[in-house]
């Protein structure tokens, strides 16, 4: 068995308790807040709206950063979607037409 | 009210056993979960990881971004504090995933809560907020999908280990490409329009501003914030209505 199989370095083992402990201690705080808190309609229509804000937020720059693919495959995703098809054929169609354009014209 | 939550739950997307469900809604994530997984394992190769090392971060971070961040700027012996600040940046959005998942989790037990928020991450989070089902069929639907994730995911990690110096040419098969397209329908879905537009527009302008001129990933949580503000001051019962719906 190759020595860097199952070697374990502690402190390596340390780094990786940290980044694990600051992940789900962000989850749990966030439960924790909003139990506390007991959300008005105020904080519950906040809460309603997160999901949306918090994907678009993640997805626009992720687009951008890709350039005219990454934008193309936002555009035709959301208009297969918006279009009645589902999910899936979605996001295939957002792949399709940009990795077409990627391929196909260099962009 | 009350006819509409009897037609929400007799209507629920869940319409077959829960692996199967998982499979449907999961199964066009793989091809973008294995080369992210893979670039893991290659990065925690080249900075001096064994690969049961490699493993047990894919197992107990499970959060690619920040495990790709983290281990950019991984140094020997590892910075701890460096580290903590760069996942807690990369990682921020969890806060609010913890706290929008508050609603089906309460009274549900402490193990089936932490498991559940352990489990979750960016796409089944997203799809459970999505789908139209009770809150233990969201909750279930989490753990069942982040196992299957996981277990994609230390695979590929423990593939890209192994691949040590191959570096797996993700941008020319369209893996940004793909994450782009998935999250997009998943908007599209999402959108209701009307009071939403203000909430929504603020959000995308906010979240650019924030990207474009401050380093790092909190775009994501200065654009997800300002946007659910305005949703809470200006939304109506409409609004609240529609997102029940």
């Amino acid at each position: 068995m190759p020595a860097d199989w199952f070697a374990l370095n502690p402190m390596t083992l340390a780094g990786i308790a940290i980044m694990a402990a600051v992940t789900i201690g962000l989850k749990l705080a966030g439960f924790y807040t909003q139990r506390l808190m007991h959300p008005g309609p105020r904080v519950t229509r906040f809460l309603n709206a997160l999901p949306g804000t918090v994907i678009l937020s993640l997805t626009a720059p992720m687009a951008l950063s890709s350039g005219i693919t990454g934008v193309a495959a936002l555009a035709g995703a959301v208009a297969v979607m918006m279009r009645g098809g589902n999910a899936v054929l979605a996001t295939a169609s957002g792949l399709a037409l940009g990795l077409a354009l990627r391929h196909g014209f260099g962009v | 009210m009350t006819t509409r939550s009897a037609d929400a739950q007799s209507a629920s997307d869940v319409d077959r056993p829960m692996w199967r469900y998982v499979l449907a809604r999961c199964g066009i994530l793989v091809p973008s979960v294995l080369p992210f997984g893979m670039a893991v394992g290659v990065l925690a190769y080249g900075k001096g990881f064994s690969l049961i090392e490699a493993v047990i971060m894919s197992v107990m971070v499970f959060a690619g971004a920040s495990q790709v961040a983290a281990l950019e700027a991984w140094t020997s012996p590892p910075a701890l504090l460096a580290l903590a600040a760069i996942v807690a940046a990369v990682n921020s959005r969890y806060f609010l995933t913890g706290a929008t998942l508050g609603p089906i989790l309460s009274g549900r037990g402490k193990m089936r809560g932490f498991f559940t928020l352990a489990l979750a991450v960016d796409a089944n989070w997203a799809i459970a907020m999505q789908m139209r089902a009770s809150p233990d069929e969201r909750s279930g639907f989490i753990r069942a999908s982040g196992l299957f994730l996981m277990v994609l995911w230390v695979i590929s990690t423990a593939v890209g280990h192994r691949l040590g110096t191959v570096v797996t040419d993700t941008h020319a098969f369209g893996v940004d490409l793909l994450v782009i397209s998935f999250f997009s329908a998943l908007l599209a879905t999402m959108w209701r329009g009307g009071p939403q537009i203000a909430s929504w527009t603020t959000a995308l302008a906010v979240a650019l501003g924030v990207w474009w001129a401050v380093d790092g990933y909190w775009y994501i949580v200065a654009g997800a914030i300002s946007g659910a503000f305005v949703a809470a001051f200006l939304g109506d019962d409409d609004q609240e209505a529609s997102d029940a719906g």
